[in-house]
Parts: C-alpha cells; sequence; structure tokens
C-alpha cells in the first residue's frame, strides 16, 4: 500500500529539481547569505583560534585565573539582569496587552523611543544621571534626604540598571506577543468558580504565560552575555565581562587568536546555556500536558 | 602612409590614457574628529594642491587591529595610517614597509621620532589635569601629588589600558628617576596603585575622560592633552611637572600598491609649514625639529613640545615585549 503510494507521488513530481519542498527555495536566499556572512567568518574565526591545529589559546583561557573569573562574572551578571529584566517585562506588558488603548500607546512609545537611541548614547545619558554629580545624587541632596552622594556609578548597581533600560523592549515584546493572545475570559471564570485573583492568575494566567516569559528570558540573557559598552561605562572595573577581554585582545593586544579563542570559549557557552534553557522548558511543556490529560 | 598615421594616433591615445592611469589615488586614516580635521586642513589639502595627480581619500577610523587584519588577508585598502606608540616597531616588521629615508628627510625629526616603521607625526601627551576651582591656586604638582589623597582628596580619572603611562606614574611617585623606569617594576608599581585604588575612576574613551572633569565627578586626571586642553573653560588646569609621552606615528601598511606616493606624503606632512599650521588647530607639538620654535601662538605654552624637559619617555620597546603579561596582570589587579 504505502509503496504504491509512494510510487505514484514520484511520478508525479519528476526531476531532481522538484523534488525539493518549494519552501526550501523561498529560505535559499537567507540560507546561502548566513552561510557567507555568518557561517564562513564564525569557522574562519575558530581557525584563527586554532593556529595550526594548536590548542594553546584555549589552554591558556582554562589556565588563567582573569579569563575564568572573568567568564564567571559575565554569567552571574547576566543571570541577575534577565531575572531583573523579566520581572519587570511582565507587569509592564501585561498592562500593554491588557490595559486601555490610551496604556497601550503611552506604554509602546515610552519602550520603543529609547530602543532606537543609540546604545552608546543611552549609557552615556545614564552616566548623567548616575554620577555621584549626577542628577539623582543633585536631586536627593537637594531635597536633603541625603548628604553625600549615594554610588550608583561604577558599581555593580549602575550595571544592572543600565542593562535591564536597553534590553526591557527585548523583553516585553515577546511577553506581549503570548499575553495579548491569552483569553481573559479564563480568569473570569475562575472567579466565577471562587478563586480570588491572585488564585486565579497562578493557576490560569501565569502558566498560558510562561511561554512568553522563556522566550523573553533567552533573549535577553543570550544579549546580555555579549555586553560590552554599558559595563565598561557604568561599572567598576571589578565589573568587566568578557566582550571587553576579547575586544581588548583584539584592538589593544592584538592577539587575534586569543581573542577569537575566547570568543568562542563564549558562544559554546552562551549555546550550552540555550541548551539547558530549552531542555528545561521542554521539560516543562511535558508536565504541562501530562497535566491537562488529567 | 594612412596606416602608420592610424598607428601613432592610436599610440598617442593609449599614452594619454596610461598617463590618466598613473593618477594615484592615496587613502589615509586617521583618528576622525578634530584631530583629522585639523591634518585635513593642515597636511591632506595643501599636499593635493602641490602634487594634482595624487588624490587623497580619507578614512578614519585608525586602527592597528584593522591594519593587522588587512595586510594578513592580503586584501591592503589603505596607504597611509595613523598610528600610537604600541605599534609600528621593529617587532611589528611583518605588517609594515620600511620607511624609505631616501624620500624622507631622517635628520629632520627631533630624537626618537624617526623609527625604521614608523615616523612621527605629532607629539602628544598624557597630562596632570585637574579641576582649578577645585584646588584654587594650589593644585597637585606633579605624579607624587597624583598619588597624594591626603593632601588632595577627591577622585581621580586614568585610561584604563596598561601601558597608558599609569605604571610609569606610580613608579615616579613612588621616587623612582624617570631613567631608572625600565624595566617597569610592575608588583612595585601595582602596590602604589593600591594605596589609590579606591579613588581611581578609570576612563576608557577620550570624551569619557572630558566628561569626567568638567562634570567635578573627577578631581584629577591623567588624559591626552588635547582633552586636558578641550575642558579648560570650565577650569580644567594642566600640571606640566611629570608628564608621559605620547606620539602620532604615520605607518605605510606592508603590500599597498602606492608605497611610492605614501612616502612623499610622509615627507610633505612632516615639513615645518605643515606642522606649524596643525599647532593652529591642535595643542600637539611638531616632529620636526625645526618647527618647534615657530608654533602658532594660540595653544604656545600648552604644547607638549613647550615641556620636553619634563617629559617621561615612555619606552614602546618594552611595552612591545612585556604588554600582553603586564595586561594581564592588570587586568587580574582591577578584579581584586
Amino acid at each position: 500500500m504505502t509503496v504504491s503510494t509512494n510510487d505514484r507521488r514520484e511520478s508525479v513530481t519528476a526531476g531532481p529539481l522538484s523534488r525539493v519542498s518549494p519552501a526550501f527555495w523561498l529560505i535559499a536566499p537567507s540560507v546561502l547569505f548566513l552561510a557567507l556572512f555568518f557561517l564562513f567568518p564564525l569557522l574562519k574565526l575558530v581557525a584563527i583560534s586554532l593556529p595550526g591545529g594548536s590548542m594553546e589559546y584555549y589552554d591558556q583561557i582554562f589556565t588563567t585565573p582573569v579569563f575564568l573569573r572573568v567568564i564567571g562574572e559575565t554569567f552571574r551578571v547576566s543571570l541577575i539582569v534577565t531575572a531583573v529584566t523579566v520581572a519587570i517585562a511582565y507587569p509592564y506588558a501585561y498592562a500593554m496587552a491588557h490595559g486601555s488603548r490610551a496604556t497601550l500607546l503611552v506604554l509602546t512609545v515610552a519602550l520603543l523611543i529609547p530602543f532606537w537611541v543609540s546604545l552608546l548614547l543611552r549609557s552615556f545619558s545614564w552616566i548623567v544621571l548616575l554620577q555621584n554629580t549626577g542628577l539623582i545624587n543633585d536631586f536627593l541632596i537637594a531635597a536633603g534626604l541625603i548628604d553625600r552622594p549615594v554610588r550608583l556609578i561604577r558599581t555593580p548597581l549602575g550595571v544592572i540598571i543600565g542593562m535591564v533600560h536597553i534590553l526591557l523592549p527585548y523583553a516585553v515584546l515577546p511577553l506581549y506577543t503570548v499575553m495579548k493572545k491569552i483569553d481573559l475570559r479564563l480568569m473570569e471564570a475562575s472567579s466565577i468558580c471562587g478563586a480570588s485573583w491572585l488564585r486565579g492568575f497562578a493557576r490560569i494566567y501565569f502558566p498560558m504565560s510562561l511561554p512568553g516569559v522563556a522566550a523573553s528570558a533567552i533573549l535577553a540573557f543570550t544579549l546580555a552575555l555579549g555586553f560590552y559598552i554599558t559595563p565598561a561605562l557604568l561599572g567598576s572595573p571589578r565589573d568587566m565581562m568578557i566582550a571587553q577581554m576579547i575586544a581588548g585582545q583584539f584592538n589593544e593586544q592584538l592577539n587575534f587568536g586569543l581573542g577569537a579563542a575566547l570568543a568562542v570559549v563564549l558562544m559554546v557557552l552562551t549555546a550550552m546555556a540555550f541548551g539547558l534553557f530549552g531542555a528545561a522548558r521542554t521539560a516543562l511543556q511535558m508536565r504541562g500536558r501530562r497535566k491537562g490529560e488529567i | 602612409m594612412r596606416d602608420i598615421l592610424a598607428i601613432t594616433a592610436l599610440a598617442a591615445l593609449f599614452a594619454a590614457t596610461a598617463v590618466n592611469a598613473a593618477d594615484t589615488t592615496l587613502t589615509i586614516s586617521s583618528y576622525g574628529g578634530v584631530y583629522q580635521e585639523a591634518q585635513s586642513k593642515s597636511y591632506f589639502q595643501p599636499f593635493m594642491a602641490a602634487n594634482p595627480e595624487i588624490k587623497i581619500v580619507e578614512d578614519s577610523a585608525s586602527s592597528n587591529a584593522k591594519l593587522k587584519a588587512m595586510v594578513e588577508t592580503g586584501n591592503v585598502t589603505l596607504d597611509l595610517l595613523l598610528t600610537d606608540d604600541s605599534f609600528g616597531l621593529d617587532a611589528d616588521a611583518q605588517w609594515l614597509e620600511p620607511i624609505d629615508y631616501s624620500i624622507v628627510d631622517r635628520s629632520k625629526f627631533i630624537e626618537g621620532a624617526a623609527g625604521a616603521y614608523r615616523v612621527a607625526s605629532d607629539i602628544e601627551g598624557t597630562v596632570l589635569a585637574y579641576n582649578g576651582e577645585e584646588f584654587g591656586g594650589d593644585g597637585p604638582k606633579g605624579f607624587a601629588d597624583f598619588f597624594d589623597t591626603e593632601k588632595f582628596p577627591g577622585a581621580r580619572a586614568v585610561w584604563k589600558y596598561a601601558a597608558s603611562g599609569i605604571f610609569e606614574a606610580a613608579l615616579i611617585a613612588d621616587g623612582v628617576k624617570p631613567d631608572a623606569l625600565y624595566p617597569i617594576d610592575v608588583e612595585r608599581a601595582l602596590k602604589k596603585l593600591d594605596t589609590v585604588k579606591a579613588d581611581l575612576v578609570w576612563w576608557e574613551s577620550g570624551s569619557q575622560s572630558e566628561q569626567l572633569l568638567s562634570s567635578g565627578e573627577a578631581s584629577m586626571a591623567l588624559v591626552w592633552v588635547g582633552r586636558a586642553v578641550n575642558v579648560a573653560e570650565k577650569g580644567i588646569k594642566i600640571d606640566w611637572t611629570n608628564w608621559t609621552s605620547q606620539t602620532g606615528y604615520w605607518v605605510v601598511p606592508k603590500g599597498t600598491k602606492n608605497k611610492e606616493a605614501a612616502m612623499k606624503a610622509i615627507s610633505f606632512f612632516t615639513e615645518p609649514a605643515q606642522q606649524i599650521e596643525f599647532t593652529k588647530y591642535m595643542p600637539y607639538g611638531p616632529s620636526n625639529k625645526n618647527a618647534l620654535g615657530s608654533v602658532d601662538a594660540r595653544f604656545k605654552g600648552s604644547l607638549p613640545t613647550d615641556h620636553l624637559d619634563t617629559r617621561v619617555l615612555m619606552n614602546a620597546d618594552w611595552w612591545a615585549e612585556n604588554g600582553a603579561k603586564v595586561d594581564l596582570r592588570f587586568q587580574e589587579w582591577l578584579l581584586q
């Protein structure tokens, strides 16, 4: 039976090219573009990090405490920033998805206008606000709330504030798309059944918004790992992230091999983090599905 | 006969084309901003006026990493680049054309300005700049005061770069004589830096250093002299008791098709007339010793070359050899 169906299909779509799915031809230009301008340079980068097949740069990275410490710090800061970003993005996206049209407009404008301003400019603006002689400290001193400037800049707090602000749009938008599709009548139904708003939220709304939370967390985390300018401007030297070290190896030390090896390490670790996120998400979905069956 | 005429005409046509093809385009990369504008006015435009067959195309910003990558991939698109102390040494021979001293007159340069692969374009410096209003007439004098947080409290801004001169400044503050700095005693310098670590603020771009000084965020700073002069009207003063040398150099990437034109340009750019014109726009001193005495009045007194007697000459060769190692130790110290 199956054999004959296959035969018939093949006889209809004769010729080697037409056997390829039409979707392939649609994505072919993008695949070619990525192969040429992304995959090829990426492989080249890997090749630079392995001069003559030697692992010396990788050995150096994994035996030098400075590199390991900065890599660890990069992941630690990125995790904190991701948690804070998603925590702020969640209610923000909720208000956008379920508020009035005016709320949606105001929140979208407030979110997207800074998004279009260059990252460097935004980081510099935060200096003006956060520095000891900056607007926030000047205001607090003038108001008599403090008599010496609070240290906001050149601290981990400064880095987190700056990074969260830059990542917020990336976290809000995926959350908004998911929340927009959640049917609020389900919440009404839960309250009819006697559940408090909080209980309804915890049992119905929040689980349904989880795909959005996962998407925004993944996006924020991956972008955070590559941050460079913001920690340099708003943090202390102790808040150094790996991208700064990579840039230093390329631009100052002219050590392309070591710089490339650091970049490859960052990429592999990011891919692993991605894999972990993905596995956790799949596990969560499986659990959800099993629950759904009951 | 007619054939011969036709052939002659054709040959003449070809010759004319050949002359046109000989017209050279010289692509020069500098650091952009007011600096490159000043170079354009005092170097590039007069050069094109004097050499109509050579056209200069400007590019920015110059980067040692870009030059290296360009030569390594065999795709040399820049003919002449400006670089800093860290590059253009004998150790970088594989990426550079040697300076052709049959075209460039080596004897016109001040000491240390003419190397095998680079020629100084201007003499810059990293200076101690401080907030004049904060300290009144009694500002810090020299690197020892820079490290004296009791007499001169407040934040100090420093370039976050091991070879910025900060190690030299720390050692001089610790009593080392300028001629005994090298080889740098890294641990001794870091120990001295530990004494002010809590007051140090690190800058990573010239504009950031200006911002730190002019906002009052930092009471004093080690900054490029051009940046300190930029914020002079905000009350920022320069102390010339000690300062570390910094230099802009011309280098020619290996494999350029316009090597001869590039050498010709270097020779022209470092003539007294051009270098004096340059001091109209920038507070950087000339590298040509015949230009030293005739600099423009605008920045007279603020030019590094007006203070050559107190200059701490950085040893670029030592840094080229030990820079990578010291940088790692420096990063480690920063993280502590």
